[in-house]
């Protein structure tokens, strides 16, 4: 599931616990992200899926659901 | 008008103690911080020894974040600049955040990082290469990450001149704050680069001690030496406006009058056979504090323990003192915590202001065999009681660079 993929990333990059990240979080004003996070997490994902992620696409990723939907739809 | 600039705080993460009381406690007894080298398997490689820091784990000063994106070099840093603004006093007080400047130096910046980063592109391409190498390896990350730290302002500056780096930086904000760009400045150096990349540079460059025996290995001044121990740490400086410091009631170690910098401008790693550039720093750094040559009771040598440097450093200090030379204690800190680099001139800056203050100079470890060459008063392997008015600290750098502060007891 797309979603467990990301979680495990956002936690391994941030170094949250699991219990902080969920699908509804809001990278920045909950998880307190930032860009080099965000940089992160989306190498980890184009690497794991080998999809590729554009600049453009990663400013409009607010919360973690955003990620997730993204993904799977390059993934369909 | 220049303002008088005093010390007012002290850190330091050393390979003899990860605190300025405990490495201080421990280079008075002579403690040797050098070991087999811990960090990587050194089945290969001719170098067996390093004095690598004990014992420091980053998650007890440092956020998470700050332990996933920082190289070592910046935790060390950072926890060593923690002590010294706590030291200072500074983290109980408001103080105008943007006449709070940082002045850092280091050699080679995050090359652990570098290191890896490189090995992940050979593997797996570019797409392995973590986002993170550029923000964890630029030298300057040191200054930034310190400055975040204590929401620091105010001038902010990244020095690299090698194994001067931590004595031009604690230099350059005593300029800074003569010429009134700061009243505060958190200033020192930082380093650590103890990996196999680091040592097979060194060791081909013919630059460290092969030496397995650790009380044998940096041994500065001694006939057989036979090259440096390469070290890792952090050692930084709280310089205050001296009226600031009195208005504000700080604890004040001492006062620095003087800082001389010049290039032998003769060749990339070699320093000059005469000591000329270091002779003319010397002279440059008392002379800037007006002070008589006599004054000087103390210096803590560059003391490298490579042929070339302790002859040079020996001859550079007769030019300038005469036969006075003979009458000023010497050590060399690196005889117990090996060569700093980048940050080696700001920890020893941190001896010359304890020893100021102790009223005590340590010994250079390890010395047996006199050199015909070197014939100054190392204080050999014990330290002694020795009132201190004025104490200097010599750093010099690959690329020629020559740099000496002088402080003054208060």
């Amino acid at each position: 599931m797309v979603f467990d993929e990301v979680k495990k990333i956002i936690i391994n990059v941030m170094g949250l616990c699991e219990d902080e990240v969920l699908l509804k979080s809001h990278l920045y004003d909950e998880l307190d992200a930032d860009s080099l996070d965000i940089s992160q997490i989306v190498l980890a994902l184009d690497n794991k899926y080998n999809i590729d992620i554009e600049n453009d696409q990663i400013v409009k990723f607010k919360t973690v659901e955003d990620i997730v939907r993204y993904v799977e739809g390059l993934l369909r | 008008m220049k303002r008088r600039v005093v010390v007012t705080g002290l850190g330091a993460v050393t390979p003899i103690g990860n605190n300025v009381e405990d490495f201080w406690r421990n280079a008075k007894r002579g403690t040797c911080g050098i070991d087999f080298i811990s960090s990587f398997d050194i089945k290969d490689s001719k170098v067996k020894l390093a004095a690598e820091v004990k014992d420091f784990k980053p998650e007890d000063f440092l956020s998470k974040k700050q332990v996933l994106r920082l190289d070592r070099f910046c935790q060390i840093g950072i926890v060593a600049a923690k002590e010294a603004y706590e030291d200072a006093g500074l983290n109980c007080i408001d103080i105008d955040k943007n006449r709070l400047g940082v002045i850092m130096g280091n050699g080679v910046g995050g090359i652990n990082t570098v290191t890896q980063e490189m090995l992940n592109l050979q593997k797996g391409g570019m797409n392995m290469v973590s986002p993170l190498l550029i923000p964890k390896s630029l030298p300057n990350i040191l200054t930034g990450s310190i400055s975040i730290e204590f929401g620091a302002k105010g001038i902010s500056n990244a020095i690299i001149t090698a194994c001067a780096a931590g004595t031009n930086a604690i230099g350059e904000a005593y300029k800074a704050i003569q010429y009134q760009d700061a009243d505060v400045v958190i200033c020192g150096g930082s380093e650590a680069c103890i990996n196999p990349l680091m040592i097979a540079g060194f060791t081909n460059l013919n630059a460290l001690s092969f030496k397995s025996d650790k009380m044998r290995a940096s041994i500065p001044f001694d006939r057989e030496r036979e090259g440096f121990v390469l070290g890792e740490g952090a050692g930084v400086l709280i310089l205050e406006d001296y009226k600031h410091a009195l208005d504000r009631n700080a604890k004040i170690y001492a006062e620095v009058t003087g800082y001389g910098y010049t290039c032998d401008a003769y060749h990339l790693t070699a320093p000059h056979p005469s000591g000329e550039g270091a002779k003319r720093a010397m002279k440059l750094a008392i002379d800037n504090g007006s002070i008589n040559l006599k004054d000087i009771s103390y210096i803590n040598a560059h003391g490298t323990s490579t042929l070339l440097n302790d002859r040079c450093e020996t001859e550079a200090i007769k030019n300038v003192f005469g036969d006075y030379a003979y009458s000023i204690p010497i050590s060399s800190t690196k005889s117990m915590i090996g060569h700093l680099q980048g940050a080696s001139g700001a920890v020893e800056a941190l001896v010359c202001i304890k020893s100021i203050e102790d009223e005590y100079v340590h010994g250079t470890i390890g010395y047996k065999v006199k050199d015909e060459d070197c014939d100054l008063d190392y204080v050999p392997n014990e330290g002694r009681v020795h009132k201190i008015k004025y104490a200097m600290s010599n750093s010099f750098g690959f690329g020629g660079h020559n740099t000496s502060v002088v402080f003054k007891k208060m």
